[in-house]
């Protein structure tokens, strides 16, 4: 039997690491 | 054949006499609230008033609708002089409408209901917009079209279905306009008939846009729709939207539909499986005649009908709740500081400079608007994906209110760069949270309409 990944973890994984992304750079002085 | 609904003679007769007051009424109290959006709008004086005055002030268009077309009917008075004199000043000529000329469209589509005699359905096949089954992502595209004035060309084709008849009701609708601009220019308030004739060409027109599709799509008849009372005050005031009522009896004026109502048994529908029976209904091109939803909003769309309008929904249901948020955010967060962080140098470097707009929102929203979007587009994403069945997926659910409680959190405690701001936190896990209970159940579900699972 295989293991199969729920797409839908990683479509969940990028978008928090997008939007912690999104927050850190927005955080970041000019 | 369609049968009239039986009524007993004695009441119908009552319910039909017309009086004064209650129309006099709702047209002060309508006016009384115009006046009040412009008042408010030049005491705020900022250009996002303006913008956002458009829809109250559509919202009122709506009910003067309502009322000219009561006047339309002569359900002022039976004084057909002072029925038409308070009717065209109060309700129809600032809509840019003539009773004589709109009675001519109008009671055209009384007698010709249901079939191609019906002016409506000129409309309808010419600026082919009320296709069944509904496509939601050009559905949705036409209704936000029209606030961007996308409506212009049916306001054109209206025009001239309900062209003025005689000189008379020319001369009196252009010296009432001429007069009013007259009046704005020399007080240097031209700004409020502009801003009432955008009104009408957006969120007016929008209105109509809708009424449209509930009256009589998909049926030969009306369709019966019980709307809630606070989107009736919004949208379909002064019972407008007891449509079915004012077809078969039409002598009854507006302040005593519901009691025609009450009187009368039978099926009703709400809005919402109205647009369920739309989506799913089977094909019929704009413009045509035909029965594809009955009076319960049951209708024969085939399983693949079905399968297509969920998809689009669920496309809708992202670029509403995540799309939208989001840029939104970015909007504000690009267009409104002073200064971009180094995250936007490559913009920069292409030429776009932050905070074109600086300055005409107050601050402390610019700081806090962008997160509180953001934190709902990511939360709305997660909820969207997952659904809040599975333990799973609430885990990841709750990464969306964490994110922005511990993004907060930890710069407070120095781990993360830049500053804590308690507003930050606290509007940004409620715009999460926000995301959670809006986005739970999908506001429209075809699963009712939808066939059931097959076992295998």
């Amino acid at each position: 039997m295989t293991m199969r990944l729920d797409v839908r973890h990683l479509v969940s994984l990028l978008a928090v690491a997008a939007f912690a992304l999104l927050a850190l750079g927005s955080a970041a002085a000019p | 054949m369609r049968v009239r609904p039986a009524i007993d003679p004695e009441l119908l007769a009552a319910l039909s006499v017309p009086r004064v007051a209650p129309w006099l009424c709702a047209a002060v109290v309508d006016w009384l609230v115009v006046v009040a959006i412009f008042a408010l709008v030049a005491w705020v004086d900022h250009p996002v008033a303006y913008a956002l005055a458009v829809f109250p002030l559509g919202s009122r268009q709506q009910a003067l609708g309502a009322l000219f077309h009561d006047a339309a009917h002569h359900l002022i008075t039976r004084r057909k002089g002072a029925n038409d004199a308070l009717g065209s000043v109060l309700a129809a000529w600032p809509l840019g409408l003539t009773l004589g000329g709109y009675r001519a469209y109008h009671f055209a589509h009384h007698r010709g209901l249901g079939t191609l005699d019906d002016p409506e359905m000129a409309h309808k096949g010419g600026l082919r917009q009320w296709h069944l089954p509904a496509a939601p992502l050009p559905v949705a595209a036409s209704f936000a079209g029209d606030l961007v004035l996308g409506g212009i060309p049916h306001l054109v084709a209206a025009g001239r279905l309900t062209k003025p008849v005689s000189w008379r009701e020319t001369l009196g609708i252009g010296a009432f306009w001429l007069g009013l601009l007259a009046i704005a220019y020399r007080a240097h308030l031209v700004w409020i008939p502009v801003l009432w004739i955008v009104s009408i060409a957006t969120v007016f027109w929008s209105g109509v846009r809708l009424r449209i599709w509930t009256e009589h799509l998909g049926t030969k008849d009306t369709h019966r729709v019980v709307v809630p009372t606070w989107l009736a005050h919004a949208i379909m005031p002064h019972d407008i939207g007891l449509h079915w009522e004012h077809h078969w009896f039409p002598s009854v004026p507006f302040w005593n539909l519901a009691k025609l109502r009450a009187a009368l048994p039978g099926p009703r529908v709400t809005l919402t499986e109205l647009a369920r029976a739309f989506l799913t209904s089977a094909p019929l091109p704009s413009g045509t005649i035909g029965e594809t939803i009955d009076a319960e909003a049951r209708t024969m769309g085939d399983e693949a009908t079905v399968a297509a309008a969920g998809r689009d929904l669920d496309r809708l249901r992202y670029a509403g709740h995540v799309a939208v948020p989001l840029a939104l955010g970015g909007f504000v967060y690009l267009g409104f500081r002073p200064k971009l962080p180094r995250l936007f140098a490559p913009l920069e470097a292409l030429g776009f400079r932050g905070g074109l707009l600086e300055g005409y929102l107050p601050p402390r929203f610019v700081d806090v608007f962008p997160d509180v979007a953001w934190a709902y587009a990511l939360t709305a994403l997660l909820v969207l994906v997952w659904g809040t069945r599975e333990l799973r997926g609430k885990l990841w659910i709750a990464v969306g209110p964490g994110l922005a409680a511990g993004w907060e959190l930890g710069q407070l405690a120095g781990i993360f760069p830049g500053s804590y701001d308690l507003a930050d936190l606290v509007f940004g896990v409620a715009g999460a949270l926000a995301a959670v209970v809006i986005c739970k159940e999908p506001a429209l579900s075809l699963s009712p309409a939808a066939p059931a699972p097959k076992a295998e």
